[in-house]
């Protein structure tokens, strides 16, 4: 239909008939700033991290450990009741050999990323994370895996703070 | 715990600041072609009129949303504007508090559906609803064709105490 349309109604204006004022226009740039809460409890786990630590949320209702924490419990509808650490360890639910890096571009070295299930955490509460220490081959689901944190001096409260997971050593808690 | 109980400062959380860019540029249209011309050539405010049943429209319509019908007449306002409702502004675009409050106004006219939002040029304590106001357009030398070519709009002769 649209291919048997050689002339659209209405009058074409270009960047140059705006820019030389042959038609009138108005320009506007609003000074549109915003500063995006992480909210009460990302709040508390992003200061947590930043000391090495990972935190999550109990409910008394349904007896969960809800990580990463929130304030509110979607099983209960109630809010949450308390803070309380997980550990730093747990286990490969779900991986990618990607092929991509974050900005698409194609790599020849994959980059190792997946879910992880948090010990100490509810069934399946975890996090997404980079994995290391670890190749291509090696890695599957079920791995006990466990947080590379950077140095304190270079954390600053985001999740990058766990540089990557590694496979957990024996006898490591 | 209630939701209550909890920090409603949201400064006291993580944040991130950020700027979103909206940098844009609108153009008139085609009715608003042929308006602010006018107004940055002649000075001169223009409507359109209805030809099926004769409603006047300013700012200037294509077409008469009561007719379904295209407007092709173009007609002059010439008559003082009525101030239909007032508010005292004293924060400007910016965020930034007004040495003194100005005035802004919905104008209409006689004859014409529609009217302005623009500022009365009266000291914000004389600014009231009933006044009759004319356009004060700047010289034709700085104007170039947008609303802000009207300066404002100031108490006709008739209404002055």
């Amino acid at each position: 239909m649209t291919s048997r349309v050689t002339r659209w109604p209405g009058v074409e204006v270009d960047a140059k008939a705006i820019e030389s004022g042959v038609v009138t226009s108005v320009r506007y740039r609003p000074s549109a700033k915003f500063a995006w809460s992480a909210g009460e409890a990302m709040s508390r786990f992003l200061a947590e991290l930043q000391e090495g630590r990972l935190i999550a949320r109990t409910c008394s209702g349904c007896d969960r450990v809800l990580f990463p924490p929130r304030m509110f419990c979607e099983e209960c509808y109630r809010p949450t009741d308390a803070w309380v650490y997980v550990r730093d360890s747990g286990t490969i639910e779900t991986y990618s050999i990607s092929y991509l890096d974050t900005d698409a571009r194609r790599i020849k070295e994959p980059i190792l990323v997946g879910v992880i299930s948090v010990d100490g955490a509810s069934p399946k509460m975890g996090l997404m994370h980079y994995f290391g220490e670890m190749t291509p081959e090696e890695i599957r689901i079920g791995m006990k895996v466990k947080a590379k944190w950077k140095p304190p001096e270079k954390r600053v409260g985001s999740v990058l703070d766990i540089e990557y997971f590694r496979p957990l050593r024996e006898r490591e808690g | 715990m209630t939701f209550l109980d909890r920090t409603r400062d949201a400064r006291a959380f993580r944040h991130w600041s950020g700027h979103v860019e909206a940098d844009y540029v609108y153009t008139s249209g085609l009715a608003g072609e042929t308006f602010f011309r006018e107004l940055r050539e002649n000075g001169r405010i223009l409507g359109t009129r209805c030809g099926e049943c004769g409603t006047q429209w300013l700012p200037p319509k294509l077409f008469c949303e009561r007719c379904f019908k295209e407007t092709k007449d173009w007609v002059e306002v010439s008559g003082p504007g009525r101030v239909e409702a007032v508010t005292l502004v004293s924060v400007g675009p910016d965020g930034a508090r007004l040495r003194e409050p100005e005035a802004w106004a919905l104008i209409r006219f006689r004859g014409f559906e529609g009217g302005f939002v623009h500022r009365l040029l009266v000291d914000a304590k004389h600014a009231r609803t009933g006044l009759s106001v004319r356009p004060v357009v700047k010289d034709r030398s700085s104007r170039v064709g947008a609303i802000t070519d009207i300066e404002g709009f100031s108490p006709s002769r008739s209404s002055q105490p």
